[in-house]
């Protein structure tokens, strides 16, 4: 256990919240997660990372700053990215969950990450 | 272009090349007997690049068995400028051994993942086991020229 796992749980508890994932956003191999059976945990990981940097590059190239957050909907749900150049936390949420509860949750937790 | 031994391998290399933007990708039998190829422009570097992931593999393989009691399953590199995925990944013709060159930039997690859609797509692939070949010598030069178009050696 990472001494991240208590914010990634804390994450994982907020209404609507799948899955919490804590990923390095360099390599994207996941640091540490909280998530249920069945879920691709490292598939999800490196994906979140690759958005996130992808977004990155993006919004820095078009003179806008960092990005702040990624979000993407899908289907059967969503997912939410936070991060810097060193780490990214991601969150899978319900697809009918509360978007700025869970926006709120995440940042929350990013902030509250022992570094 | 990438071009291939085993006709089998070459729909889910491509897909796998194409999702993770790899420089180079090599795929062999653990004896070093080279099934496909991409990115590495000459038979000296393939021939080469086969020997060196199949002794790195077979010494990875050992030292987890010291350490951990078991093979190692993969290897990764960080260099300067690229960095190197070695991984076995079995299928329907026997063990085998993916080795993906990457840039420094790259994504080691994403390119994991793909190697893990990867190993389910080559598992199904292949009619029957491979015996060891008689002659390994041989068998590596076949290898080379049908990647590589001309008479073996």
């Amino acid at each position: 256990m990472t001494p991240f796992r208590p914010v990634l749980t804390g994450l994982a508890r907020t209404r609507g919240v799948r899955a919490a994932l804590l990923v390095d956003a360099r390599d994207g191999v996941l640091v540490d997660a909280v998530l249920p059976t069945g879920l691709r945990a490292d598939a999800v990981a490196a994906l979140a990372a690759s958005v996130f940097g992808k977004a990155g590059r993006s919004v820095s190239a078009a003179g806008d700053g960092h990005v702040t957050l990624v979000e993407i909907e899908a289907e059967a749900g969503r997912l939410v990215v936070v991060g810097d150049v060193v780490l990214v936390l991601a969150a899978v949420a319900d697809p009918r969950s509360s978007v700025a509860l869970t926006r709120l949750a995440l940042r929350q937790a990013w902030e509250a990450l022992p570094r | 272009m990438m071009r291939v031994v085993e006709a089998w391998a070459g729909a889910p290399l491509r897909q796998f090349r194409e999702a993770t933007h790899v420089e180079a990708l090599l795929l062999l039998r653990p004896d070093g007997q080279v099934l496909a190829q991409d990115g590495l422009g000459r038979p000296s570097a393939v021939m080469s690049a086969c020997a060196l992931a199949a002794a790195i593999h077979a010494a990875a393989g050992a030292l987890g068995r010291s350490v951990d009691g078991q093979p190692f399953r993969e290897v990764h590199y960080a260099g300067a400028r690229r960095q190197f995925y070695l991984t076995a990944l079995p299928s329907g013709t026997g063990p085998l051994l993916l080795l993906a060159v990457f840039g420094a930039d790259g994504s080691l997690g994403l390119l994991r993942a793909y190697a893990d859609e990867l190993r389910v797509a080559l598992a199904q692939g292949g009619a029957t086991p491979a015996a060891p070949p008689a002659d390994l010598e041989q068998a590596l030069d076949r290898s080379l020229a049908t990647l590589f178009g001309g008479a073996p050696r």
